[in-house]
């Protein structure tokens, strides 16, 4: 009912031709608003209208998340904020995604990520995931409390190019050494990109562990994760 | 000052503002008690009485820290409203996880009854805890939580969905807090009737009311109100003090003054995160307050006793001289894994550069 609604609404202020850039802009402004039945209410507009689903998820609701990747970086948005807009992101997607061409989509990588066992805090990994999915990557989210046997099953069955552990206790992180040992003796640590975070983490820890990236935060770990896939794209 | 007192004798002292030999040592050492006591994994620490007080009490001795037992009940804040939880009996956990909120929309909020504590699921287990640390003339710090996020979310409403509330239904936050700062005041209420007021000490904990989760607005409307009625409540009980552990990083609570308005008693006793200076506590803080260090915890895991004794020197030397006292620590709950080294080096570092 609520997106009937909006969708009404959005066609009696908007009118039946919305510009392309205008909805793009709209989708990104309801984003950032966390603003879901809108969202919802612009991408069936989108489709109805015949503009390029893609393009629509890419170039407005992406655009809103970065903005709100950008300010929670900056402290001017917070965890509820942050959830809010990835809610309406997905929302967005749910409708947008069923009708986006898998090879029009240039997606730029594959990512596995994971909270490691023992740990059952996922709103800093959760946060990540909603980033990546509006950067263009495709996510596969293993959820909290993983065993190092499932991260490597999902590497052989996946074949990402990045791996992203997350970890809040000092008990936990010990796993991720773990888990990296396990992919050097399974022969699959050349074929993926490791990278961590989390409370607890430093950059010398990633270094010791073996890890290939390290971010302090979610925005800036969008940034590394694209250095590493180039980094991959240049090796393989 | 000429000897050392004992650890007992330093507690007191500091607690009740008079002059002390050294700066006292250890502060949040929990699970690395059951680990040096040789238990592989934490759970008989948060599940049995015995255990965790006998390995707290053991473990402080061989060490030589001054910190006395904390009681945490097994149900973790959230076993006692009906949440689910699983005790960390697998070697990977640090502490009790919640794995489902027994709130997860607003319909089970308003239907949700504050319980009883005294005959709440988990009251045996937690009033046996307290009653053998108080049997064992410890001066416990017993866990009294209550109306601040860390005390609702997860334990009672599911993290994102108070999150989201925060901004879409602030009054279900409201609900939920009220009833969580209810609980935190029959508690303590039921451990004074059981227990008095001069034997124990109320201990509470806030990492998701910092401000990498939420903004300091948000915390002075919804926690401020409710945190001040939770800690004076209890401090007119009769109990003479509060330490508070502000985790992780509460900058931006700190300058907007939000924690200068939560009543601590007369001293209280501030643990803040790594992320906030010794210099901004101590200035803020200190006057009223005795002051916990906090070096950075993964170093205590980490890295070599040397430099685990560097980061405390640096760490005393900034707070020692704070006019309520300080108690050499880690930033958070000592690492349960922490070579056994690094710990003894909080109490090294306290009578090699503490003294006064």
């Amino acid at each position: 009912m609520h997106n009937f609604i909006s969708f009404v609404l959005y066609r009696v202020l908007y009118g039946v031709n919305m510009g392309e850039e205008d909805l793009f802009g709209e989708l990104t402004d309801a984003v950032v608003a966390g603003d879901k039945d809108r969202c919802r209410g612009l991408a069936e507009q989108a489709l109805d209208e015949g503009v390029d689903p893609y393009r629509a998820l890419m170039e407005g609701c992406a655009e809103g998340m970065n903005i709100m990747s950008d300010r929670y970086d900056e402290g001017e948005a917070y965890v509820p904020d942050i959830l809010l807009s990835a809610e309406a992101l997905y929302e967005a997607m749910d409708v947008l995604k069923p009708h986006i061409d898998v090879e029009d989509t240039g997606v730029s990588g594959k990512v596995l990520l994971g909270v490691v066992e023992g740990d059952i805090h996922d709103i800093g990994k959760n946060v990540l995931k909603s980033i990546f999915d509006a950067a263009g990557f495709d996510v596969i989210d293993l959820g909290r409390d993983v065993r190092p046997e499932q991260f490597q099953e999902s590497i052989e069955k996946e074949k990402p190019d990045i791996l992203g552990l997350s970890a809040l206790m000092t008990t936990s992180m010990t796993g991720m050494p773990k888990i990296i040992e396990n992919l050097q003796k399974a022969g699959l640590r050349e074929r993926v990109k490791v990278m961590v975070g989390g409370a607890p983490i430093s950059e010398d820890y990633a270094e010791k562990i073996g890890a290939d990236g390290y971010a302090p935060n979610a925005p800036r770990a969008k940034e590394i994760a694209e250095k590493l896939l180039k980094q991959k794209r240049e090796e393989d | 000052m000429s000897g050392e007192m004992t650890s007992m004798e330093r507690w007191k002292n500091l607690l009740e503002g008079n002059p002390i030999d050294r700066v006292a040592a250890g502060f949040d050492i929990l699970g690395h008690t059951a680990i040096v006591n040789g238990y592989e994994a934490l759970g008989d620490f948060y599940a049995k009485p015995k255990v965790s007080i006998g390995s707290q009490l053991k473990a402080k001795e061989m060490y030589g820290y001054d910190q006395p037992p904390i009681v945490i009940s097994p149900g973790y804040g959230a076993g006692e409203w009906g949440s689910e939880v699983e005790l960390p009996y697998r070697k990977a956990m640090g502490a009790p996880s919640v794995t489902e909120s027994v709130v997860q929309n607003k319909k089970d909020l308003e239907e949700l009854e504050v319980p009883d504590p005294s005959n709440a699921p988990y009251s045996d287990e937690f009033y046996r805890t307290v009653e053998l640390a108080i049997e064992e003339d410890s001066y416990p710090l017993v866990t009294v939580w209550g109306g601040c996020v860390s005390s609702t979310a997860p334990m009672i409403v599911d993290m994102e969905t108070f999150m989201k509330w925060m901004r879409t239904d602030p009054d279900l936050c409201e609900m939920a807090l009220d009833k969580s700062a209810e609980f935190a005041i029959k508690t303590a209420e039921w451990l004074v009737d059981e227990f008095g007021a001069d034997n124990w000490i109320p201990v509470d904990w806030l990492p998701t009311d910092a401000n990498v989760l939420i903004d300091s607005d948000t915390f002075g409307e919804l926690v401020v109100p409710r945190l001040k009625k939770v800690h004076q409540k209890v401090l007119d009980l009769g109990l003479p003090m509060w330490f508070t552990h502000w985790c992780s990083d509460h900058t931006q609570n700190i300058e907007a003054g939000h924690i200068d308005e939560i009543p601590m008693g007369d001293p209280g006793a501030v643990f803040f995160g790594p992320e906030v200076t010794m210099e901004e506590i101590v200035n803020r803080f200190g006057d009223s307050n005795i002051v916990i260090g906090n070096v950075d915890p993964p170093s205590f895991q980490n890295k070599p006793q040397e430099e685990v004794l560097k980061l405390l020197k640096d760490n005393i030397e900034r707070g020692k001289d704070s006019p309520k006292g300080f108690i050499a620590s880690c930033g958070c709950e000592l690492p349960p894994r922490t070579p056994p080294v690094n710990t003894y080096a909080i109490v090294k570092a306290a009578r090699e550069y503490g003294q006064y």
